[in-house]
């Protein structure tokens, strides 16, 4: 059966699939074959175009140019409930589950009998018991969804998806969610589903994962293939290579800094063994740091690895488990978000228009949130605020960030993606911290604006402040990183090796499944 | 500025469109809705003690209303003004019956005991919210019962009248009840002031203090806040403190400048009203204060509506109804819903 997979019909193919939002083509031209009986998996950073092109193969969207074949016959995959019909199945790496019903009802609810008036439950019921008896699934068929923690839930959707008999099942970064006995029982259920002649296909951006599983990996790099690799043909390396596009064209901040030269031994930033646990499944796993003065610790990573986490902790939005952190000689592991502000620390948060600015607000309110209560600008005993000073401040930190504009009352919505972040920096590093910790300063801003946010933040090191800069950007982390380190799995490694290659790769792997 | 007055016309127009809906209504009950109008009107403002009567409904209109107001821009969805007015209500009737209190401590005692009643009963809700995820909408309302039913209970018992005639309190110490405004004849109480005094304070409160500046910003969005390092519950916190007190002094005032004692109703649903006054208002304290009004004259001219035009009073209910969905559809009550 093996040796003769490559003379069928393929399952599914595309040809020149493309797919364009704006002007932005997420997908480009992408040839894909995927035979019966093969996992195979679909590797690439974020927003190169996997989860474009799963929901085109799936009907949530429809392809601007190109063609897809089931079966070798044209096929247009009108919507989700057309392609369940061919016998398409799909996990989605959000689940689509309602929690307060049951696991039959779930199933009922994703394969609704059009043939009945009244809901066949005891039908659902048999189903579901069926199909948890025959692929080892492990399912309560009466279990409230709600009640199963979040593998079994994942079981759920898989029951879901191929509840009729799916011969291609999609998976949408499955194991992101997943302890790794979870991931493992994953890949056995997937692997005996490959013995069924099913095909699977696999999205991930975690590369050991990619080359246990696969028969073959197809890699996307910004929309379009980057190559295609049978098994044994991958090492991680090659792939490592291809997800990154070694030698292709920048995207990020052409700044070219000089390493710094005012690098001291003073620690500006210290986290022992900082641990935290998060509602989402995320885990920061005992994270050791010391941040210099005059330093700018690069830190790179794929989303998703605890980035957005880590800095909720630092900025003392969210509590850790374990551990301390430590600015300066001061422990601040029980300070509030203010409190570290006033010791020193500024924080560019990774969504600006959520977590830094309030947008219905005036500019200068903007830039006075952090500092409204202080005591320098109360008047009458201490009750009323003067306006008056917040005003004139906000005034001298526009002219020194130069955000030109519409000036102090217009409210912050009205600024360009790169003006809300130089008020946000205004904000944060306007009075010199000790230390900045920034994530995502520059994603979704213009290359001057890129450039700007760069510049100020150089500057700032340079004064002597220890900045953690966190990005998914590897080129800009290797350009402006004094030192690096790699995010993954929550847990933080500093890379010692400067190497495109090697950075990426780490960024790819998880330890979980080697150990 | 030029925004302000962008802002007064779009008010004004929704208005506009109100009446217009219910005077439709009028014709297709088949009533002729200028004769409506025009009776409405002479109640409302047909003498000077009509005039005045009109400020004594919106004493406790401008009072809930910034009540709402105060709750609703901090992003706290407070709908049970109408309740914590009467507790308000009830603590200034019980505190006021009693005797062998000297006056000026007795007149701040009847406050108090009417703030702190509508601030705990809002606060409740923010309590349910944060230990227990309960929306404050659903249980500001069910408070709203638990108010009315009690003060059914209270009047029909502990706090009844000695001679046991009626369902109703004795009254309270005379020295308590508001100054008349207005000459004899009036009903209008100083408690006016009060509530004009207060519109001016929240106007201040949310421009020129740290926690009101905090509440407007938590209202606009609480997880950029968290960031910035204001303690959200606490604020909000503070915010139904002070929403449910001032409902509650509402309810004071009703009791010692217009009612004298305790009755089973003590509210023909000023604290329902209210929510309609804040939104027309858009939230703004000092516009409160025409819109208070308005609704006052609304509810002051309806009976005389009813005896001269034949058409029921009701339909000052569906005036306010338009407001508050057209308010809803214009966009001023965007729930912002991000929980912190």
């Amino acid at each position: 059966m093996i040796a003769s997979r490559e003379a069928r019909t393929p399952l599914l193919q595309t040809r020149g699939l493309t797919k364009r939002f704006g002007s932005f083509a997420a997908l480009d031209g992408v040839d894909l074959d995927i035979q019966p009986g093969e996992i195979h998996s679909i590797l690439g950073e974020n927003g190169a175009g996997k989860t474009t092109l799963m929901n085109l193969l799936f009907g949530i969207h429809h392809p601007d140019a190109g063609t897809i074949l089931w079966k070798g016959a044209d096929a247009h995959i009108d919507s989700p409930a057309d392609a369940r019909r061919r016998g398409i199945g799909m996990v989605h790496q959000h689940f689509m589950l309602a929690p307060a019903l049951t696991v039959a009802e779930n199933v009922l609810l994703a394969h609704p009998d059009r043939t009945h008036f009244l809901l066949n439950r005891a039908e659902a019921r048999r189903r579901v018991l069926e199909i948890s008896q025959r692929h080892g699934l492990a399912l309560d068929p009466d279990a409230r969804v709600e009640t199963l923690p979040v593998g079994a839930r994942q079981r759920v959707e898989i029951a879901k998806a191929i509840a009729h008999q799916a011969e291609l099942l999609i998976l949408d970064e499955p194991t992101a969610v997943l302890t790794p006995q979870e991931a493992r029982d994953l890949f056995r259920f997937l692997r005996e589903l490959r013995e069924r002649d099913a095909a699977v296909v696999f999205i991930s951006h975690k590369m050991d994962e990619v080359l246990e599983i696969s028969d073959r990996i197809t890699v996307l790099r910004r929309g379009c293939m980057a190559g295609s690799f049978a098994r044994g043909e991958a090492t991680a390396a090659t792939l490592a290579a291809a997800v990154l596009g070694v030698g292709v064209e920048r995207r990020s901040t052409p700044v070219h800094p000089k390493p710094s030269s005012r690098t001291t031994k003073n620690a500006a930033l210290s986290l022992r063994g900082v641990s935290a646990r998060f509602p989402n499944g995320t885990a920061i796993q005992s994270i050791e740091l010391e941040l210099h003065e005059g330093e700018i610790f690069a830190v790179a990573g794929v989303d998703g690895n605890g980035q957005e986490e880590w800095t909720s902790i630092l900025a003392g939005v969210t509590a850790l488990d374990s551990g301390s952190i430590l600015l300066g000689e001061e422990d601040v592991t029980a300070k509030n978000a203010l409190e570290r502000h006033e010791l020193g620390l500024g924080i560019l948060p990774g969504d600006r228009a959520r977590q830094g600015l309030v947008l219905d607000l005036a500019i200068w309110e903007n830039l006075a949130l952090r500092r409204y209560g202080a005591k320098e600008a109360r008047r009458v005993g201490g009750l009323w605020i003067d306006l008056e000073t917040h005003r004139r401040s906000a005034a001298h930190l526009l002219e020194a960030f130069d955000v030109r504009g519409p000036g102090l009352d217009a409210r912050a919505r009205s600024l360009s993606g790169g003006n809300q972040q130089k008020v946000l920096l205004a904000r944060e590093i306007g009075r010199g911290p000790r230390v900045l910790v920034a994530l995502h300063a520059t994603r979704g801003l213009d290359i001057g604006a890129s450039v700007d946010v760069v510049r100020r933040v150089l500057q700032l090191r340079d004064a002597g402040a220890g900045i953690l800069w966190i990005s998914t950007d590897l080129d800009e982390v290797l350009e402006i990183g004094d030192r690096i380190g790699v995010l993954v799995g929550g847990r933080l490694r500093e890379m010692h090796d400067r190497n495109h290659e090697a950075v990426g790769a780490a960024m790819l792997t998880t330890e979980t499944l080697a150990r | 500025m030029k925004r302000a007055l962008r802002v007064a016309l779009i008010q004004l127009a929704l208005l506009a469109g109100a009446i217009v809906v219910s005077g439709a209504l009028v014709l297709i009950a088949g009533k002729n809705p200028f004769a409506a109008w025009s009776a409405l009107a002479s109640g409302a403002f047909g003498t000077w003690y009509a005039f005045l009567n009109v400020w004594t409904r919106t004493c406790p209109l401008l009072l809930t209303g910034l009540a709402v107001a105060i709750a609703f821009r901090s992003g706290f969805w407070n709908i049970g003004a109408e309740g914590q007015f009467i507790v308000g209500a009830i603590a200034a009737g019980a505190v006021g019956v009693m005797s062998g209190i000297p006056a000026p401590l007795h007149y701040l005692l009847v406050a108090a005991a009417g703030f702190a009643a509508g601030a705990l009963w809002c606060l409740a809700a923010a309590w349910l919210r944060f230990r227990r995820g309960a929306s404050e909408v659903i249980s500001t309302i069910l408070l709203n019962f638990i108010a009315a039913y009690l003060l059914a209970w209270l009047v029909h018992g502990w706090l009844m009248q000695e001679s046991r005639a009626q369902p109703i309190g004795d009254p309270i110490a005379q020295y308590l009840r508001l100054p008349r405004v207005g000459g004899a004849g009036s009903t209008l109480h100083a408690g006016i002031f009060l509530a004009l005094a207060a519109a001016f304070l929240g106007h201040h409160f949310f421009r020129r203090t740290a926690t009101g500046f905090h509440l407007r910003a938590i209202g606009a969005n609480p997880i950029a806040c968290a960031w910035a390092g204001i303690p959200v519950r606490r604020r909000i916190a503070t915010a139904a403190i002070l929403s449910g007190g001032i409902a509650g002094l509402a309810g004071v005032a009703e009791i010692l400048g217009v009612l004298g004692r305790l009755f089973d109703h003590v509210s023909p649903g000023y604290g329902f009203t209210a929510i309609a006054v804040a939104l027309l208002a858009r939230l703004e304290p000092l516009a409160l204060i025409p819109s208070a009004f308005l609704f006052g004259a609304l509810d002051a001219g309806s009976s005389r509506m009813q005896q001269e035009a034949g058409v029921s009073g009701v339909l000052v209910l569906v005036i306010q109804g338009v407001v508050i969905l057209a308010s809803a559809a214009s966009g001023a009550l965007l729930v912002k819903r991000e929980e912190v």
